[in-house]
């Protein structure tokens, strides 16, 4: 089990078994008037026949294919990521909060700033220029609702 | 001479000011995500899906459009001047494109490649105009079974074309099905897979799965490795190809348009493959095939031309049968499903105005791109040059901002965000995200066309097989569905011999 699409077909696997377990859940109505669970527990058969048709394939295939650990042989910047995605989250979580204005502020800052190191000069000019910004154009122009938060901005 | 009619009707249509707008900003937008690397069509027309929400569905419907071909017209700039695609359908066009301006060309490149787009866009909306009529007529013969058929055969073709393994991009496609019957079913009021959560009870938004797998994951790639863009600075001078150049070129724009525009009709099929398939046909025909790769002018227009019909020629199947033949047609008809228009063969009679203001405004919008895009080449030049470290902040905000104002809801951050990080790991594995985004569209589509079927031939499956049109469709998915294994096997035998 050492390449990759062995691991994939595992993982959709795990996947069907979940969807036809909770398609059984549902009434499955019959061939001649199909309830709500029949094509959910179809799609879940057949994703799994593929999922196990992958892992045989794979299993057997004397050509040359991609191992688990070429996926970690690049350098790639992890942390990076990690922080792209804590920022989103961070800013669905916070802007009832804090309000559009200042979130984006943050949000904008703290990507300029944590990413790609940027000047604390320019990330505070991108980041005041792309919030009061987007607010003139989606808030007062466009007449979108965005959040206010606490300060009501 | 209805169609002249019809046409004519159609351009009182696009020629209303505010039509003119849309037209114009969706071109220009579409140039600009086509320049701006890492930011595609798609995702670009899944970040613009919420602000046509407010605006008349043909005005809607020309704006998307216009960012679909205004990116094919962009994304050549980016790969002539640096080498660097702006999307997927402009990697041929790197190939000699760059070369050429390496050899100080960079301005006829541009000029033919501008020039190429604007024929095959002209002859794509003739093409899209005068087929469209017929196949209507026939397609009003179609029944569910036809449907689901021409659906399955659709997923089946895009699966066929897939990059990596076949198998893969099945399951995606399957899984895309199923993640379309989350909701509640429109038949029996029962809810499915919602886990009880009522933003869950209207379905998984196209827009939060789309900007999650498009835009979202595209940011996640593109950040785990250090970018560094290099423009090219050559001093772009003489945009027009001098009469010798067009002598080579013109019938490598034609064969182009030809190809671009076939394959562009064909479901699953589109601009990334038309351009491919013109450029191998190019370079069969030259006189000298040796030269492809080191600055040939042919091997720019072709691509191009191509590229651009096959974005007229996919609108066909769309705006007919109401069945998108790619994930930006998917996005399309997303967008014209939330203003309650469904595009199938009724559209041209029931929305004339939507149906005809539509194609004639491509013809403009191409029209535009011509004198838009020359001009401002040095203007598009300087957005390349914005570093990546400060763009994808932004294109974060927009994707926030869009897909939490079509209900002003957070949940619907979630959901993108989750799609997004989903859509990083499927593609960190090797998987495509586009079959997915189709499956997500038409399977709704293919439920109700499946139940209606097997209702209506009281629970026989033969119903697929024996009428002939839904045989006929679901014989060459099949075909398309064992063919890999025979090539394989074929393959084998040869090696086999020789060995």
């Amino acid at each position: 089990m050492k390449k990759l699409d062995q691991w994939n077909g595992v993982a959709f696997l795990i996947i069907s078994g979940i969807i036809c377990w909770g398609s059984t859940r549902l009434p499955y109505g019959n061939v001649h008037n199909p309830g709500p669970g029949f094509l959910p527990f179809w799609l879940g058969v057949v994703m799994g026949l593929l999922s196990i048709a992958l892992l045989i394939k794979t299993t057997f295939q004397t050509e040359r294919v991609k191992m688990i650990r070429e996926l970690f042989a690049k350098k790639i910047r992890w942390g990076k990521v990690f922080y792209v995605l804590a920022g989103l989250i961070l800013y669905a979580f916070l802007m009832d909060y804090l309000g559009f204005l200042l979130i984006t502020f943050l949000f904008i800052a703290f990507l300029t700033r944590f990413i790609d190191p940027q000047s604390w000069k320019k990330v505070i000019g991108w980041a005041l220029g792309g919030s009061v910004g987007s607010y003139l154009i989606f808030e007062v122009w466009m007449k979108l609702r965005l959040p206010k938060g606490f300060f009501g901005i | 001479m209805e169609i002249l009619q019809h046409l004519f009707y159609g351009f009182s249509v696009a020629f209303q000011p505010i039509n003119l707008l849309f037209c114009f900003l969706g071109a220009v937008a579409g140039t600009l995500v086509g320049v701006l690397p890492g930011l595609g069509p798609t995702a670009a027309m899944a970040m613009l899906l919420p602000v046509t929400f407010g605006i008349p569905p043909t005005g809607a419907v020309i704006m998307l459009a216009g960012i679909y071909y205004g990116a094919q017209y962009g994304g050549s700039t980016t790969s002539i001047l640096v080498n660097i695609p702006g999307e997927a359908a402009s990697v041929v066009a790197c190939l000699d494109g760059y070369q050429m301006a390496r050899q100080g060309r960079a301005g006829p490149a541009l000029g033919i490649s501008a020039f190429g787009s604007f024929i095959a866009g002209t002859i794509g909306v003739l093409g899209l105009s005068l087929l469209a009529s017929p196949l209507v007529e026939a397609a009003l013969s179609f029944g569910p079974p036809e449907y689901f058929a021409l659906m399955c055969l659709g997923l089946t073709v895009l699966t066929f074309l897939a990059h990596g393994s076949m198998l893969k991009a099945l399951i995606m496609a399957v899984f895309g099905i199923f993640l379309g019957t989350v909701g509640i079913d429109p038949n029996t009021g029962v809810q499915r897979f919602t886990f009880g959560k009522l933003e869950l009870m209207e379905g998984i938004g196209l827009v939060q799965i789309a900007m999650g797998m498009f835009g979202i994951s595209e940011i996640f790639i593109n950040v785990e490795k250090i970018v560094k863009v290099s423009v090219f600075e050559a001093t772009i001078k003489g945009l027009f190809p001098n009469l010798q150049d067009w002598r080579k070129c013109i019938g490598a724009i034609l064969r182009g348009t030809g190809i671009g525009f076939f394959l562009g009709i064909l479901p699953g099929g589109g601009a990334i493959i038309a351009s491919f398939a013109s450029y191998a046909v190019e370079k069969r025909v030259s006189k000298y095939p040796e030269k492809f790769g080191r600055g040939v002018i042919e091997g720019v227009a072709s691509p191009e031309a191509a590229n651009n019909a096959a974005a007229q020629g996919a609108f066909i199947p769309m705006m007919t049968l109401g069945i998108p033949s790619n994930v930006v047609m998917a996005l399309l008809l997303g967008a014209l499903m939330i203003h309650g228009i469904t595009p199938g063969p009724l559209l041209m009679t029931s929305h004339p105005d939507l149906f005809w203001g539509f194609i004639t405004s491509m013809y403009l919008g191409n029209f535009m791109l011509l004198i838009l895009n020359l001009p401002l080449i040095p203007m598009w030049v300087k957005f390349l040059k914005v570093p990546y470290p400060i763009l994808f902040p932004f294109i974060l905000l927009f994707c926030l901002i869009g897909v939490y104002t079509i209900n002003n809801n957070v949940f619907d951050i979630y959901l993108m965000i989750l799609f997004g990080v989903f859509g990083y790991l499927v593609r960190k594995l090797d998987f495509e995200a586009a079959p997915l985004i189709l499956a997500v569209v038409l399977g709704p589509m293919m439920e109700k066309a499946l139940r209606q079927s097997l209702t209506m031939s009281k629970g026989d499956f033969s119903i697929f097989f024996t009428r002939p049109i839904a045989g006929v469709l679901f014989g060459i998915a099949i075909f398309l569905l064992i063919l890999p294994m025979i090539s394989k096997v074929v393959k084998r035998d040869k090696i086999a011999r020789l060995e």
